[in-house]
């Protein structure tokens, strides 16, 4: 289940990817969104066999709670190959040789907050979002702050974002309230 | 009153219940209620907030406000904490279903004493609000050590502090939680 073979072929294409290659660049904090990321039937096969895990409760509770998934072969051979390290090459316009990987989910009272530490530092972040049948009311939106002006991106299903997270640029993934139920969002999230 | 506040864990901090009077109670909260409420969020928050309650025009307020500030009450706070305070700020604070106030410290310049006088009616465990109390291990925020539910007319103070990690849980349901906070300094 390569990259190439798990995109939707759309993504593939030289003249969309140049489309989003400059949306990229153009906007500040260097950002993109990417509805639709997934084939439906990959999207759907990762995100069943993601829901069967066993999962871990993570809190440290004045910096984040959520649980941590053990990260599939699937999820690997999707966004840490060759393949989808080309792709990132060609919008981020420079080479891309190591990803680091999480798979982590949300639910009812998980959140991650603002921290001193992150501001060390920079680093280009991309996550791709699990989250069948959620509305934005229950939380869960991953808001990156930078100098006041805050960036929303909402937990819409088979979508993957992009961020080039500079020293100035902050992020929190939003608390979820009551509403979420037993419902959660997954997220594989990754960072250059 | 200074030893249990002194002894308490696994922060300094003390309950009073039955603070005012029933009847001074309710008026409070008749005239908290016609106070305006801002929402206020950000990753740690969600809630609703008055402004400084020191400038209400409301003289049931206003009246408490100043027994707060007053020389006496300093006086009779400072005794039970073992601080020496000069003066408090206060406002009134709303959490409404889904209104929550994650895990921090609460320090900041000059304060030293934190304190909440709840007006929530009839909250029971279901419909969440609880403060929460943490431990913390080797300087850094630990586990949730102590709950209290917010309680009609009881005052909790607490010292601010490297220990003072606490959260308001989500509160659940259409039950009001107001409040009125601040420091005293």
């Amino acid at each position: 289940m390569k990259f190439n073979k798990s995109v939707n072929n759309i993504y593939l294409n030289n003249s969309v990817l140049d489309k989003i290659k400059k949306s990229y660049i153009k906007s500040d904090p260097n950002k993109i969104i990417l509805r639709g990321f997934l084939k439906d039937g990959i999207y759907q096969q990762i995100y069943s066999k993601l829901k069967k895990q066993k999962i871990e409760q993570i809190k440290i509770p004045d910096r984040f709670s959520f649980k941590k998934h053990n990260l599939l072969s699937e999820v690997k051979d999707i966004f840490n190959n060759k393949e989808f390290r080309e792709f990132l090459s060609i919008i981020i316009g420079k080479e891309v040789k190591k990803i680091n990987l999480e798979t982590r989910e949300y639910g009812w009272k998980d959140y991650t907050l603002l921290h001193d530490s992150e501001a060390v530092g920079k680093r280009i972040e991309f996550f791709f979002i699990f989250a069948p049948n959620w509305d934005d009311f229950y939380g869960g939106s991953k808001i990156y702050e930078k100098k006041g002006k805050a960036f929303v991106f909402s937990p819409i299903g088979n979508s993957f974002c992009l961020i080039n997270k500079k020293k100035d640029v902050l992020g929190f993934l939003q608390y979820i309230n009551n509403y979420a139920g037993s419902q959660s969002i997954l997220l594989v999230e990754g960072w250059i | 009153m200074g030893i249990q506040f002194t002894n308490n864990k696994p922060y300094k901090h003390i309950i009073i219940n039955n603070f005012l009077n029933e009847k001074k109670a309710k008026e409070l909260l008749k005239a908290l209620k016609k106070e305006k409420f801002e929402e206020k969020d950000s990753d740690l928050f969600q809630f609703r907030q008055t402004q400084e309650l020191k400038y209400s025009k409301n003289k049931t307020i206003s009246e408490f406000y100043h027994f707060f500030s007053s020389k006496e009450f300093l006086d009779l706070i400072g005794k039970t904490t073992g601080k020496k305070l000069r003066r408090a700020d206060m406002a009134g604070t709303l959490y409404i279903d889904t209104d929550y106030l994650l895990c921090h410290d609460d320090r900041l310049e000059g304060r030293k004493i934190a304190y909440v006088y709840y007006l929530s009616e009839d909250f029971k465990d279901k419909d969440g609000g609880d403060f929460v109390l943490f431990n913390s291990k080797n300087k850094k925020v630990n586990k949730a050590a102590k709950k209290f539910y917010p309680k009609w007319n009881s005052l909790l103070l607490f010292e601010v502090s490297k220990k003072s990690w606490h959260e308001v849980e989500e509160v659940v349901g259409n039950k009001k939680r107001y409040a009125i906070g601040g420091w005293f300094h």
